[in-house]
């Protein structure tokens, strides 16, 4: 929404805007002719002018900008590139054409007038906006300046240098169109606007203020006018400059008018200060005719009045009493009632007083009326009956007076009662009279001689023709008349005009012979007043004569009369009352009657003359009919309150629940018979829903206690009766068969050292009378002493009384006790060096320590605040929610993670994750250890390792290629050798023996070598796993060995019993076994008959153990422990390197193996080696 | 079976006559083919292939050669035509006694066996009679 002033500020920034740019413009073309002279003056610096025309060059042909040099008649000499881009002209086409040609003919003499302001004066400049024809055909929108340069040496053109600026064209059009709509909208409206500048002066105006103020001055409004010379008057002048000025403060106000010149005007103007920047530089007005609303409001006014003023014209004297009794309102006849008897300062009676009070007073002075009406009003309060009437006298010094007094429920106001006193003295008066004038008949009757005369009646005869033939001397009371001048007159000059061609008609059909009863006319009395008689006749056919009795009825009609008003008090209260009534009549329960809430509690219309199944037949069913038969026939009442009634109230078979409080009562006809019912019906159901509704949440409050075993108290403070609930009870150790609730009661449990402690604060509670607790101490039942808490608040009547204190009870011994024992606790967690987080199951942070906040960072209190993922990222919920499970089922977890402190930083931790559980609250407890030196020290370890491992790489590389490359020659060798061996003539014994004597070297080489290399695999590889069968194994190093040179009449002997799978570095084990044969075979007894070497292996499950003995030259005692160091030979049998046992016990280490020699001198060696099984048996 | 043609294939020409020598020594092949680069060997095979009566019964296989070794040659073998592949047994003939080696011949199911240099005619004889 845009209001005016801002508007107004938008038109003008705009305006700004453009100025701005054009100034900008302006500033280009100096700069432009600036430089061009500067550039002349230094024609000699011919270098810089090369160079600047380069750049000027680069520059214009670069630009967006166009730029046309054309000559003093607008022919076109020069088109920058730019012109190609946006009016997609080549030069051939545009130069030496007129630039007119490429124009909109409509803006052609525009810029003609621009030029040609511009040709007159040298180096003069002018602005302009224009449209171009593209080469296309559509036109593009340019601004720009033409500048005279003419007289400029080196240039001898008009420049005009002009952008595209079709956006720019757009977006204005737009907002033209915007601002037209916008006046559009202003100039529509009937409300008045217009905006003035601080010197009163109009700046701007609808067109509505226009019509208007030329209205009122016959003036047409222009412009700049002075507003406040317009139309007003010295008075209205004041007004309104008073007004202007306060919104040139700054203020936004609303003010409303009323005129009444010639017709009531009420006008509301409303003031916006119109801000440049800072400063107020006007304002703007906004009025409005809101004449029709404020009539509409004095109407509603007058409504109100008039409804004030029907209260008050009742005669009934009305009040509205709270229940308490205080009198709430009252209406006129009730305070001018007051002040005639004497309650002038209506202290007793108005409103604000109590009206139980004075009822009291009265009764305690012996008025038993009095004392009536306060017993019904609170029953009537109390609901023990829908309504309480009483009539009662009241006779005041001067008159004898009578009232009726009913009291009623106001509905939907609890406890409210309208309490009437209605005049019934003309009524009781008229009966008194009545009963006195037939007593008075009755007299006269008893004489029948003066029947006639002494009738108060008159009694006449009147013959064929209608003249009074005979008239009793009660005519002169009635009528006014004495007999004898009613006799011979016709009876119908006496009737009331009105009422003679009803009474003609009556006396024709008396004289046929009909009887008449009953017959209401009026006469004219003697003294010209009107007497309403009651005619019964007789015609006596046999003497042509009407015998007829007259009867004044004018007490009775009096008492119909007020009969009537009476009678349409009820109806109105029938039809008005705000609870549902009605009459049914008949056996058959015919609806007589109905009032309009009761129709709108059934749903129903039309009822009159229907029976009540036909009308509702959804309660036949819930036995309604049942209840009214019963009614019908025993005549006795029947009421209930808060009964379920389900009524089709929309009339779509779908019955609605409504809680009826109701009551029908037989009406009686004067034979004493029943002849219908009265019914009455109050809709209680929102009531009884709500109190359903406070009834549930009570019990689950109560429930609630029960199982948080939170004891309820109360004490009514008007009874003094306490009630403690079974909770209670069970916290004191007692029953309710024990010990009666009191005051008393409560102490007797509390001990003797704390009973003044407890004096002290429950008195001060009822100082106090605030909500508020008490920690005390108790002893039980059975006699052990409890803590206790308890807490109570009041509950206070309208007066501020307090009424009622409720609190609930607490045994906090366990509590106390866990805090006792917490204390200890809290001191060692609190000064832990570990930081301990306790985290709820749903990942909350509940409790840390201050090591906790130390290594986070974090206050304490923000810890509080935070949740597991929140310092530990990767510790995600859906992480948390696997992990509690597991923790609850393992109790304890240990883990390592990444912490993030408050700085964002991380922190490598362990964690030891404790399952706790407090009553039905689960935690997990975790103790953080900073670990970051470990994870140093971790890292640094892994990264050795990974070092180490490339250096075993890369040595494992080099013994690769060693064995092959070191062998592979020897290997030669040795085939050479053997070839020279067989080619040579075995005569040559020296040759063969020189020959023999290479191979060993060569022999003792590689095998010094093959030692070397297994020395290097050994100790550079890692453990492998391989299944293993010994049997093949062993048979494959005996292949090995069994072209050895000393193998000749060597026995090698194997004996394996395998009983399970057998996994472990095959190689290594290879290593081991071939040296131990090896050596047998190297270090045999030459003195032995049959050298063997004996292998026996027996593996199972868990180890295996592999003996190797021969009766070898053995190991003297002093070598035994030396055999395995390093280039240890202890033979000089040996041909070996002295690494083979060095190797051995190496690779037993390298395996987690036992080797065990026992040797002896010429005797043998044994070797026992025992490895252990790593075959994975589970798996 | 009588084993006649012997494909030896050796970069170092000292070790193939060495070989040829101790096998015509003991009178085992009839014709020698010694090529001294797998990929020759494998050209050779190929130009064979349909000449059964030029089928090598046995083939000696050096493992460390340069361009192409041992178990490559194997790798390419194995698509040469089986009418070649069950006529012949191979035996790796190295100077490498390194278990890895060993192992990883096994894996080949047209290697006989491993045999290290000098070769031990013995060995060779034992395995070929079972062959046979």
């Amino acid at each position: 929404m845009i209001n005016t002033p801002t508007l107004e500020k938008l038109i003008i920034s705009n305006q700004e805007l453009v100025l701005q740019s054009k100034e900008k413009e302006k500033q280009m073309a100096k700069l432009v002719i600036a430089n061009n002279g500067l550039a002349l003056q230094h024609k000699n610096m011919e270098e810089l002018l090369v160079n600047n025309e380069k750049r000027f060059r680069a520059l214009i042909e670069n630009s967006i900008e166009m730029k046309i040099l054309s000559d003093e008649d607008g022919v076109i000499l020069y088109g920058s590139p730019s012109i190609i881009k946006i009016l997609g002209y080549s030069d051939k086409e545009f130069l030496s054409m007129p630039e007119q040609t490429f124009m909109h003919p409509d803006d052609i003499a525009g810029y003609i007038n621009t030029r040609n302001k511009v040709l007159r004066i040298k180096n003069n400049s002018g602005y302009f906006q224009i449209r171009l024809l593209h080469k296309n055909g559509y036109m593009v929108w340019c601004e720009g300046t033409v500048t005279n340069l003419l007289d400029e040496p080196g240039v001898h053109a008009i420049v005009s240098n002009f952008r595209d600026i079709s956006d720019k064209k757009k977006t204005e059009q737009q907002k033209e169109f915007d601002s037209n709509n916008l006046y559009a909208l202003i100039n529509n409206t009937k409300d008045l606007l217009w905006s003035v500048d601080k010197d009163f002066n109009l700046i701007t105006s609808n067109e509505r203020f226009d019509e208007v103020m030329k209205l009122r001055s016959g003036n047409t409004i222009t412009k700049g006018i002075n507003v406040l010379n317009v139309t007003l008057n010295p008075q209205q002048r004041k007004r309104y400059k008073k007004r202007y000025e306060r919104a040139f403060t700054g203020e936004i106000f609303t003010d409303v008018e009323y005129t009444n010149a010639t017709i009531e005007i009420w006008s509301e103007t409303s003031f916006y200060p119109i801000l440049k920047g800072e400063e107020v530089i006007g304002t703007a007005c906004h009025s409005r005719d809101i004449t029709d609303r404020k009539r509409a409001e004095r109407l509603l006014r007058k409504s109100e009045a008039f409804n004030l003023g029907v209260l008050n014209s009742l005669t009934a004297h009305i009040a509205v009493i709270d229940k308490y009794g205080n009198i709430v309102a009252i209406n006129e006849a009730w305070e001018l009632f007051a002040k005639e008897n004497g309650e002038t300062d209506m202290q007793h009676t108005g409103v604000g007083s109590n009206y139980f009070k004075v009822c009291k007073k009265s009764a305690d002075d012996g008025n038993e009326v009095a004392s009536d009406v306060l017993k019904g009003i609170m029953d009537v309060q109390q609901g023990k009956q829908n309504d309480f009437y009483v009539e009662y006298p009241c006779h005041s010094p001067n008159e004898q007076r009578w009232f009726g007094m009913s009291a009623k429920k106001f509905e939907g106001d609890e406890g409210m009662v309208v309490v009437a006193h209605i005049s019934i003295t003309e009524r009781i008066l008229a009966k008194n009279k009545l009963i006195v004038t037939s007593n008075e008949l009755q007299v006269a009757l008893s004489d029948i001689t003066k029947i006639m005369d002494s009738s108060l009646d008159v009694i006449c005869a009147v013959d064929a023709k209608g003249n009074f033939l005979k008239v009793s001397a009660a005519s002169e009371a009635v009528w006014g008349y004495k007999p004898e001048e009613l006799i011979g007159k016709p009876f119908i000059n006496f009737v009331y005009h009105e009422d003679s061609e009803k009474t003609q008609l009556t006396a024709a059909k008396v004289m046929t012979g009909n009887n008449l009863n009953h017959f209401e006319n009026r006469y004219i009395r003697k003294d010209g007043s009107l007497v309403p008689i009651e005619w019964t006749a007789r015609w006596d056919k046999k003497g042509q004569v009407r015998y007829g009795i007259a009867r004044d009825v004018t007490e009775k009609k009096r008492l119909e009369k007020a009969f009537e008003i009476e009678r349409q008090q009820f109806f109105d209260l029938f039809s008005e009352a705000p609870s549902s009534m009605g009459v049914l009549s008949g056996s058959g329960h015919r609806f007589e009657m109905a009032n309009p809430p009761y129709l709108k509690l059934i749903g129903k219309k039309d009822i009159i003359g229907k029976f009540v199944k036909d009308v509702l037949p959804e309660v036949e069913e819930q036995g309604f009919i049942e209840m009214l038969d019963k009614v019908y026939q025993t005549g006795k009442p029947f009421s209930a309150n808060e009964m379920l009634v389900k009524l089709d109230i929309d009339n779509n078979e779908k019955p609605v629940d409504r809680y009826l409080n109701f009551l029908f009562r037989p009406h009686k006809a004067s034979d004493g018979k029943t002849d219908g019912i009265l019914f009455f019906a109050v809709d209680v159901s929102e009531q009884v829903l709500s109190r359903k509704k406070i009834e549930r949440s009570e019990s689950r409050l109560k429930e609630a206690h029960k199982i948080a075993q939170i004891g309820d108290w109360q004490i009514d403070l008007t009874t003094n009766k306490h009630s403690w609930s079974d909770e209670f009870y069970r916290i004191f150790g007692t029953t309710r068969d024990e010990i009666e609730p009191s005051e008393d009661a409560f102490f007797s449990f509390i001990p003797s050292d704390e009973m003044a402690y407890v004096h002290s604060k429950v008195a001060k509670a009822f100082v106090d009378l605030e909500p508020s607790f008490l920690e005390f101490i108790f002893i039980r039942g059975d006699g052990v002493e409890r803590n206790a808490y308890s807490e109570w608040k009041f509950e206070f009547d309208e007066n501020n009384k307090p009424i009622l204190l409720s609190g609930i009870l607490q045994d906090i011994t366990e509590r106390k006790k866990v805090k006792k024992d917490m204390e200890l606790t809290q001191f060692v967690f609190d000064h832990a060096s570990d930081a301990i987080f306790w985290m709820s199951s749903d990942a909350q942070i509940v409790k840390v320590n201050e090591a906790a906040c130390h290594s986070l960072g974090y206050s304490h209190q923000e810890l509080l605040s935070l949740s597991v993922p929140d310092i530990d990222p990767d510790f995600n919920m859906y992480v948390w929610s696997v992990f509690f499970p597991e923790l609850r089922e393992k109790h304890s977890i240990s883990i390592e993670t990444t912490q993030q402190k408050k700085d964002g930083s991380l922190l490598p931790v362990e964690i030891r994750a404790n399952y706790i559980k407090f009553g039905d609250k689960e935690f997990s407890c975790a103790f953080v250890r900073d670990i970051t030196e470990r994870k140093i020290v971790e890292q640094n370890l892994e990264q050795q390792y990974k070092e180490l491992q490339k250096t075993n790489t890369e040595l494992d590389r080099f013994v690769y290629s060693t064995s092959h490359d070191l062998r592979a020659p020897l290997a030669s060798l040795l085939g050479l050798i053997e070839m020279t061996t067989d080619g040579i003539d075995p005569e040559n014994e020296l040759q063969i023996e020189y020959l023999e004597m290479m191979k060993q070297s060569v022999l003792k080489l590689d095998n010094f070598i093959e030692d070397i290399l297994n020395y290097s695999r050994n100790a550079r590889t890692e453990l492998e796993k391989d299944d293993i069968v010994f049997e093949d194994m062993v048979q494959e190093a005996f292949v090995k060995h069994e072209f050895m040179e000393e193998i000749d009449g060597f026995k090698l002997k194997a004996n394996i019993k395998q009983t399970a799978e057998f996994s472990s570095d095959k190689r290594r084990i290879n290593v081991i076994i071939n040296n131990l044969i090896s050596n047998a075979i190297k270090y045999k007894d030459v003195a032995k008959e049959k050298p063997f070497v004996d292998i026996s292996i027996l593996s199972d499950k868990k180890s295996a153990t592999i003996i190797i003995e021969d009766n070898g030259i053995g190991i003297a005692e002093k070598d035994k422990t030396r055999i395995f160091d390093m280039f240890y030979r202890a033979s000089v049998q040996s041909t070996g390197s002295g690494l083979g046992l060095y190797i051995v016990k190496e690779t037993i280490n390298k395996l987690d193996a036992t080797i065990i020699v026992e040797s002896e001198i010429s005797v043998g060696s044994k070797f026992t080696v025992t490895i252990t099984n790593l075959h994975n048996y589970e798996s | 079976m009588k084993v006649k043609t012997i494909l030896l294939i050796d970069d170092n020409k000292i070790d193939s006559y060495i070989t040829r020598h101790l096998l015509l020594k003991n009178k085992i092949g009839e014709i020698f083919i010694i090529q001294s680069s797998a990929i020759e060997a494998l050209r050779y095979l190929d130009s064979i292939r349909n000449d059964p009566k030029h089928f090598p019964d046995c083939i000696f296989l050096d493992i460390r050669m340069p361009e192409m070794d041992g178990f490559e040659f194997l790798d390419e073998y194995v698509l040469l035509p089986d009418t070649i592949k069950n006529k012949c047994d191979i035996f790796m003939l190295s100077s490498s006694n390194d278990q890895r080696d060993i192992d990883r011949a096994a894996h080949y199911s047209y290697v006989k066996r491993f045999l290290m240099k000098p070769l031990n005619v013995d060995i060779l004889k034992m395995h070929i009679q079972e062959a046979g």
